[in-house]
């Protein structure tokens, strides 16, 4: 037996001597370039941008994308074994760990060669500073730049019914919001005036209301908290409570899964969701199309029970330009300058133009105030054709956040949207409440190992017992129990950390 | 083909008779040994020489230094996975739903194919056979969106059903009793005819003359049943039972994530959903090889026990 | 096979055979009706589906689902890929574990029992996914057709069963073998191969179906997009991931999918890759009927 393994550790030795001599040097430098690939976005040949890129740069860019519900699954295995591409797009909060054990270029020491990502940070000074691992950036940031295009968990309403139930204007706040639905309810008892996806009503309204399921940047207090050890978390489940015995929810809108949300508010079964906004465009296509007067629309965002208006934003627009995805250079990359110099060129003015537009003179035009103009046939052709003509474009010519991008302008696209969406934008510029996404720190490998196992089991307690106390199987009244035992598994460990990191950001 | 490597061997054969001294037994079984090379290099490369992987539940893990590289932290991580008491109910879960599997849907899948092997319209039978194993290759989302839109209060089939013989809406997927239930229901839906294709591949090989003499001693369908077919595909299904036993503390996780919810926790979390939720926070390598080795350790307690009593009640031995 | 059936004809109907047939007929029908379902709503209007009006037939033939399905430019090359992976892997396994199962099958092979253990094994310790990777990577398979079909060129289950079978295969006819004069090789590919002929076709059903459905190994072990199989393109156009929407709340933003067609696009896939196991079981099936041990015997 010895023998046979003996021989094998052989054979794989002269593989790898083999191996190693048979890597010849080209002239063009070789960029292998990962990242996930969306359901909604194809990469293939007849894409221009990435060819003029290549052109542009005198490189050669090698393309590899998985499908984004696998991307972490084979992300993790080449992080696990040192074995990464060139250039790879990953959340930076996973990446962090790995940043920390040198697996890629810390790009504080390259600034001299990024003049132009090194602009885009100052200009975000603050913002980026969450990037930061130990104060030094690892990462390029996707930037939306004058992202305009506007997503979060906002209320919506379908207008009609405010009709039908004789309300002449949509609520203002949480106790309003209740009204409303149970005369909905009372209008149709057929119907469950507000369907949720599953039990994320629990961070997705709850910021709104004033708490949150989870460790969370309160700006009320200037610091981080976790919610549910609070009270007003726990007026956030009395409020539930309500929806759920009076018949406002649904009995299973914990198990609710995506396509049965989608089927209530089609089908005329809900009138109410507290979502992402953008959904409401798919919806109201159905809607619509048996009722054209049938359409959520956006409500002005609520104030509640402590005097507070907040509605949160998206990452990647509005107010917070810079995206969750960043782009991460491998230590082990052989063409580290070829590298540097091709994330650079994102970041300039041209770049971003190519990688936001296409290619100027081909794609669009630009006008003499400056102004962009797109071919009118492109989009009269996508308008009419497509499901989502703005992303359908993008993926034709190989543009936007979904591409490979660095800095993206995400003005100029009106003429692909609808007339909804345009309002619907308009509506929200009007509303001031609109807060700033919060951008998860990255905390230090110590910290992320020391809480892994608290927050695991804390949002176990918090997923089962919130779900408890809202169908009504546990009484509030012991809310001060669950409290208690959210704090013996350490929720407030959670906090300190989390405020410790934030402190070391601000400086 | 055939025919040259029969004749070399014959020559070979001539060879080793008359001119070596080896023993008997190699004389006799080169030829197996000789099969068996490919496979058993197969297996040192491919199974047994990653096996060092295992030793990352000892170590903290850094990629950069590899697996020898990284520092060893000893039982640290066990002794943080067996101090902290949700994993017992989680390791209980694991067990229990594993267990009613292996009550309800291991049985199952052999009476179907001892079912379909007293068929007696051909082709029914035949269509019967090819459909029963389709549902095998629906993706698990499918089948979860399925179960869920089936079993919902409002609409759900099954509620529907209830509602019009005058029964109660029960909200099926919130009450944590009916989780099992559903689970195992769906397991026996999605595998039962992919199963039974073992037991019916095992029924082939019986002889139709056993039945005959069977037939002819005056003996009953039952009687056929339980004295000529059961004991013919019991070797086939104590191998299965094994199997089975040696895989109760492991379960995927993908079905139930689709299918819990916080309030089914208490019935539905198990090991790999829990992992898979801390996974989400970070990429801890040493603490998901931890808690493998440690499913290992239980499976490899579990196959032996089942298997000497295997050996010992069936003369049916995996080894 | 023609005596059993003359046998049963000789019988009348009793009350088993109609429970028996009324059990399949349920059975039946709990399989198909999902199976159904997932075929109106792939060829319904997307926002009927949307709706929930589909149950019991479709609604506004629709076969946009499956237009877009096959529009993928890759969608043809990781077919043609999936077929290559799958002919070759199960030939491969094929190969591989009845060399493996045979010798082990014989009761007087020496280190038999050790053997057996040494396979039984990695059936329940395993280094994980990191030593698999870093070994595959030695060996120069990254991103090669050996890194799908070798890892798993065995599968131990798969090889017991296959072992049980050969096993039970009446010691006397080796005997008659071994007096014709026949190797202990010649007598697998002559005697043990044809008696084997349903469980290897149960093996082929149980290996292709595995490579056929399988994208983990190319997940972790290819990036040439060119190399994907048909698992892969099919992930990448549909969203398989509810999973992570539904456990951390999906917070993304300014990517919005297009809902209505996301439900019919799931289950025109489900329809795309059933198909080749239905049209390949009726040729397997044939194995699963015959008695063939018998007969040889007897000869």
């Amino acid at each position: 037996m010895k023998k046979i393994v003996s021989l094998f550790f052989a054979v794989v030795l002269v593989f790898n001597l083999c191996a190693c001599s048979a890597t010849a040097t080209k002239e063009k430098p070789v960029l292998t370039i990962q990242r996930s690939e969306h359901e909604s976005f194809t990469y293939n040949k007849e894409q221009p941008v990435i060819e003029e890129l290549e052109k542009r740069l005198n490189i050669d860019i090698q393309l590899e994308t998985y499908p984004s519900a696998d991307y972490n699954a084979k992300l993790n295995i080449q992080l696990g074994t040192d074995d990464l591409p060139d250039i790879v797009l990953g959340t930076y909060t996973s990446l962090a760990q790995y940043a920390a054990q040198g697996m890629f270029v810390n790009l504080s020491e390259h600034m001299d060669k990024l003049p132009n990502y090194k602009a885009t940070l100052e200009k975000y000074e603050t913002l980026a500073n969450a990037f930061k691992v130990d104060g030094d950036m690892y990462w390029f940031i996707q930037d939306v730049e004058k992202g305009s295009v506007i997503g979060g968990d906002f209320p919506m309403v379908r207008k009609d019914i405010l009709e039908d139930i004789g309300w002449e204007k949509a609520p203002d706040n949480f106790e309003e919001l209740y009204e409303m639905l149970k005369a909905i309810k009372e209008y149709d008892p057929n119907s469950i005036p507000f369907v949720t996806r599953g039990t994320s009503v629990l961070s997705r309204m709850g910021y709104s209301f004033g708490t949150y399921n989870n460790i969370y940047f309160e700006p009320d207090e200037g610091k981080y908290l976790y919610g549910p050890i609070y009270d007003h978390y726990r007026d956030f489940l009395e409020y539930l409570n309500r929806f759920y015995t009076e018949g406002l929810l649904d009995p299973d809108f914990a198990s609710f899964n995506k396509s049965m949300w989608m089927e209530y508010l089609t089908s005329g079964k809900s009138f109410f969701f507290f979502d992402n906004s953008s959904f409401s465009t798919d919806i109201n296509l159905v809607t619509k199309s048996v009722d054209p007067e049938a359409a959520f629309v956006p409500m002005l965002t609520l104030e509640n029970n402590y005097g507070s208006r907040r509605n949160r934003l998206y990452e990647g627009c509005g107010v917070s330009p810079l995206r969750n995805d960043v782009w991460a250079i491998s230590s082990n990359c052989e063409n580290l300058d070829a590298a540097l110099a091709f994330m650079d060129y994102l970041y300039s003015d041209e770049g971003a133009m190519l990688c936001s537009y296409g290619i100027e003179g081909v794609n669009y035009d630009v006008l003499e105030d400056g102004t962009i103009e797109f071919d009118q046939e492109k989009i009269d052709w996508y308008k009419n054709n497509a499901n989502d003509p703005y992303r359908e474009y993008c993926n034709e010519i190989g543009v936007g956040v979904l591409a490979v991008a660095g800095k993206i302008y995400s003005e100029n696209w009106y003429e692909f949207l609808d007339q909804d969406s345009l309002d619907m934008l308009a509506f929200w510029e009007k509303d001031e409440y609109l807060q700033p996404y919060s951008y998860s720190l990255c905390l230090s490998a110590e910290d992320t190992a020391a809480i892994a196992d608290i927050s695991t089991a804390c949002s176990t307690l918090v997923s089962s017992e919130s779900l408890k106390f809202i169908t009504g199987t546990r009484p509030l009244s012991e809310f001060g129990d669950f409290v208690e035992e959210l704090k013996a598994a350490g929720a407030e460990t959670i906090e300190e950390v989390y405020n410790k990191t934030y402190q070391s950001t601000l400086n | 083909m055939n025919l040259a490597i029969a004749k070399k061997s014959k020559q070979n054969r001539n060879k080793i008779c008359c001119g070596s001294k080896l023993p008997v037994w190699v004389k006799r079984d080169w030829q197996l040994y000789l099969m068996l090379a490919l496979p058993i290099a197969y297996y040192i490369i491919m199974k047994y020489i990653p096996m060092y992987g295992t030793l990352i539940a000892f170590k903290d893990y850094s990629a950069r230094l590899g697996v020898w590289g990284s520092k060893w932290i000893g039982l640290t991580n066990f002794k943080k996975i067996l101090s902290e008491p949700y994993f017992y109910k989680l390791l209980r879960n694991t067990l229990l739903i594993n267990f009613y599997c292996l009550l309800f849907a291991f049985p199952a899948s052999i009476l179907f194919a001892l079912l379909l092997n007293e068929m007696r319209f051909k082709r029914f039978r035949k269509v019967a056979q090819t459909v029963s194993y389709l549902p095998h290759f629906i993706s698990t989302v499918v089948v979860c969106g399925m179960i869920t839109n089936f079993l919902r209060t409002n609409g759900g089939l099954v509620n529907d059903l209830i509602a019009l013989f005058g029964g109660e809406r029960i909200s099926f997927l919130t009450k944590p009793e009916y989780f099992r239930g559903i689970y195992v229901i769906s397991e026996i839906w999605q595998h039962l005819g992919w199963d039974a294709i073992i037991y019916i591949a095992a029924l082939t090989s019986i002889s139709p003359e056993l039945y005959e003499v069977a037939s002819i001693e005056g003996a009953n369908r039952l009687q056929k049943a339980i004295y000529v077919t059961f004991p013919c595909i019991a070797s086939t299904i104590t191998i299965m039972l094994i199997l089975r036993i040696g895989h109760l503390v492991s379960l995927g996780y993908e079905k139930i994530i689709l299918l819990y919810s916080g309030t089914t926790y208490e019935t539905a979390d198990v090991i790999s959903t829990y992992v898979y939720r801390r996974g989400l926070l970070t990429a801890d390598f040493s603490y998901g090889t931890a808690i493998e080795l440690f499913q290992t350790v239980i499976s490899l307690i579990l196959v032996l026990c089942a298997n000497w009593v295997g050996h010992k009640i069936s003369d049916t031995s995996l080894w | 096979m023609k005596r059993i059936k003359a046998l049963a004809g000789k019988h009348k109907m009793n009350w088993f055979d109609y429970l028996n047939c009324l059990i399949m007929l349920a059975v039946i029908v709990a399989v198909i009706y999902p199976l159904y379902y997932c075929l109106i709503v792939s060829v319904s209007d997307g926002m009927a589906v949307t709706r929930g009006e589909v149950t019991w037939k479709p609604i506004g033939i629709d076969f946009s689902a499956y237009k877009a399905v096959f529009k993928n430019a890759q969608i043809l090359r990781s077919y043609g890929n999936t077929i290559f992976y799958t002919v070759l892997g199960t030939l491969i396994n094929l190969v591989m574990t009845a060399l493996c199962a045979f010798p082990l099958s014989r009761r007087k092979l020496r280190g038999r029992h050790f053997l057996n253990l040494m396979c039984l094994l990695t059936m329940f310790v395993s280094g994980g996914m990191i030593p698999l990777y870093l070994q595959v990577k030695a060996l120069h398979l990254l991103d090669t057709i050996w890194a799908i079909v070798l890892p798993g060129a065995i599968s131990t289950y798969n090889m017991i069963i296959l072992r049980t079978f050969f096993s039970n295969i009446p010691e006397e006819l080796f005997d008659a073998a071994q007096i014709d004069g026949a190797g202990q090789f010649q007598t697998f590919l002559r005697i043990v191969i044809p008696l084997s002929k349903t469980i290897i076709a149960t093996l082929v059903l149980f290996y292709a179906v595995g490579h056929w459905n399988g994208y983990m190994s190319s997940l972790l072990y290819l990036s040439d997009s060119s190399k994907m199989p048909l698992q892969m393109t099919i992930r990448k156009m549909v969203i398989q991931g509810d999973i992570a929407s539904m456990t951390t709340g999906n917070m993304s933003g300014g990517v919005s999918e297009t809902l209505i067609t996301e439900n019919k696009l799931k289950y025109a896939v489900v329809m795309v890759s059933v198909l080749p196991a239905v049209v390949i079981y009726p040729f397997l099936q044939k194995y699963f009927v015959n008695s063939v041990m018998v007969g040889s015997i007897k000869e």
